[in-house]
């Protein structure tokens, strides 16, 4: 059920009614009848596979806690219990517990690794197979499960903070299945924490039209987003992509572009409409972007864009990996032998490879994808080593003494970085982004005048394209104001019949390009993942 | 807590840790002296913190690092 059809927000208006409309406690079980409606609508017997999630997860649970009660009546049997038998006693049960969440984490990380790599592996045993003059292995050709890449880390990440003591294991079946199959999360997130999504998804909620209209507000927004700017240059972005080879200078580098607005819109467009979905019902959804083509570096942009990837790969990826034996000693020997510096740096750039080569895999299933995160941990290993360098580059042209203009500098560098880099992940493999690249420094010639080299969008009229960039550009003062901290104030200084105005416009442009695009509208674009 | 100020300056030689109190909060340590904190404190003081514990309470200050393995400590 695609959250830009006419039968998804029918299937929104019924949920709303009957959410507030049964008894409180009835809240919850209703809301996971409509999930259950939906993935069934939009995966069919798929849905098998977060049944085995929901079950695995609660039941793992279940017995942690079992075990940690257990341990809590043994300490308390014995009165006078030593210090290093109550370490005894809690090493066993932490042992068991470990066990207990390899299992869970091997079965659904196992599940979505089969369904997801199966495919990549067989290509690449075929490529060494052929070389040997071996037959190929055909490919299984799996259908991924709808957010099968969301939902399993969801529920891992929940799994992992009852081991890790943050809070225990929810009792309730009826909590758990609902908070891993909220369907606002499911297509394309966010990675959803069991703490903070619980405080308002397990609360009971009294109508108000107050959040109605926050979420309303939040879902036309996002329907902007994703059907004026991502669908309308959807058309030329994916012009240019089929026909890389006719263009260069100015024309590759405007597509990239306008790729790089296109997959913001179109993520951060499903985002608040996720949002104000839940919104409607009382429900809050973490963040996942803040502005992110305001950032100063990558790092900085890895902050703002898909922000919950970025906090889980830091919590269940980064910091267990930066703080194991392997790398600590590494660290150590670091330090005696570079220094202080070094010695800190090490054992997180240890961690960084394991990062970024699974968030490209996560991306999708090519060496591209990989490429792509090596990619990103390239840029940022090279700016924290040149860190000390660089301030002292930056003192010697008194860069602080023009901050301003430092800022925008810093800004459109990190965006030019991270667009090249995001191209990886739109061309067909890696030869195609290098002749990308090549065609992006090659025929900056007077031609590019010529209109006939703007039929790169051919398809596109110019009313499309007027209002794509037009409302790109407001998209980007919002950020910008929203970045000063001004938007607010802006919006409540703004006469209510501009805003009127404003809002009448949006739906305008939004119905005349959903008119324009019927027919040709795909899905959101991190579905695939 | 001598021993907790010779590893942070070992760590970050150009912070003065008794004045500084917003150590996270104002971003004057990042994650990566974090994780050297951390990776010492657990080392020198035979302690166990995990990811739950990095929380700004814990390590904005010298002295919220010091009870927070004053009271791991004690457990």
């Amino acid at each position: 059920m695609s959250f830009i059809s006419l039968t998804f927000y029918a299937f929104c208006l019924l949920l709303v009614l009957a959410y507030y409309l049964v008894p409180k406690r009835m809240q919850l079980f209703v809301l996971l009848i409509f999930n259950v409606v939906f993935i069934l609508a939009s995966d069919g017997e798929l849905v098998i596979f977060m049944i085995i999630t929901v079950i695995s997860t609660y039941i793992a649970g279940k017995i942690m806690n079992r075990n940690d009660r257990a341990l809590k009546a043994q300490i308390a049997a014995v009165p006078d219990i030593t210090r290093a038998q109550k370490t005894e006693l809690k090493d066993r049960t932490a042992r068991m517990n470990r066990r207990l969440l390899t299992l869970a984490l091997f079965l659904n990380f196992g599940i979505w690794a089969v369904i997801k790599y199966t495919d990549f592996v067989i290509q690449n045993v075929n490529k060494i197979g052929s070389a040997l003059g071996l037959s190929a292995v055909p490919y299984a050709a799996f259908i991924m499960p709808l957010g099968i890449s969301f939902y399993t880390f969801s529920a891992m990440g929940y799994l992992i903070d009852v081991n890790r003591g943050k809070y225990p294991a929810d009792e309730s079946l009826l909590n758990v299945a609902a908070f891993i199959t909220f369907f606002p999360h499911l297509i394309e997130g966010p990675f959803s924490r069991y703490d903070t999504l619980g405080k308002t998804l397990f609360e009971r909620h009294s109508f108000s039209y107050e959040n109605i209209c926050l979420g309303s507000r939040r879902i036309l927004w996002g329907l902007c987003k994703k059907v004026i700017i991502a669908d309308q240059l959807g058309t030329a972005v994916n012009y240019y992509f089929n026909n890389l080879n006719m263009y260069d200078g100015l024309y590759a580098c405007t597509a990239m572009l306008l790729y790089g607005m296109q997959l913001y819109a179109d993520f951060s467009g499903y985002m608040d409409i996720a949002c104000g979905v839940s919104k409607l019902l009382g429900i809050t959804l973490d963040e996942n972007f803040a502005r992110p083509f305001l950032a100063v570096s990558v790092e900085d942009f890895w902050r703002r864009w898909h922000i919950t990837l970025g906090t889980w790969f830091r919590d269940y990826v980064f910091y267990p990996v930066s703080f194991s034996r392997a790398a600590q000693k590494l660290g150590h020997k670091s330090r005696k032998k570079f220094g202080a510096r070094m010695g800190k740096l090490v054992p997180s750039y240890l961690a960084l490879i394991f990062v970024w080569v699974i968030t490209g895999l996560w991306h999708g299933a090519a060496w591209q994808y990989v490429f792509w995160g090596l990619g990103n941990l390239f840029i940022i290993v090279f700016s924290l080593q040149m860190k000390p360098l660089y301030e002292k580059g930056k003192h010697f042209i008194r860069a602080d003494r023009h901050e301003l203009a430092w800022h925008i500098f810093q800004v459109v560098r990190t965006f030019i970085i991270v667009g090249f880099l995001r191209v990886m992940s739109r061309t067909n493999g890696m030869m195609e982004c290098l002749l990308l690249y090549k065609n992006t420094f090659k025929g900056w010639n007077v031609n590019w005048l010529a209109m006939g080299k703007w039929t790169f969008f051919p398809k596109m009229q110019t009313i499309s394209i007027a209002t794509a960039c037009l409302f790109s550009l407001f998209l980007i003062i919002v950020d910008i104001l929203q970045e000063a901290g001004r938007w607010e104030t802006v919006k409540a200084k703004t006469p209510g019949i501009v805003r009127s105005f404003v809002y009448v416009g949006l739906i305008t442009a939004l119905l005349i390009c959903a008119g324009e695009n019927a027919g040709t509208t795909t899905g959101f674009m991190y579905e695939i993942y | 807590m001598e021993e907790l100020r010779k590893l942070l300056e070992e760590i970050r030689p150009d912070l003065d840790f008794d004045k500084e109190k917003k150590l996270i909060d104002g971003k004057v340590l990042d994650s990566f002296d974090i994780i050297a904190i951390v990776s010492e404190m657990n080392e020198q003081f035979d302690l166990r913190i995990n990811v739950n514990d990095l929380v700004p309470e814990n390590f904005n200050s010298i002295e919220n690092m010091w009870d927070l393995i004053q009271k791991m400590q004690a457990i």
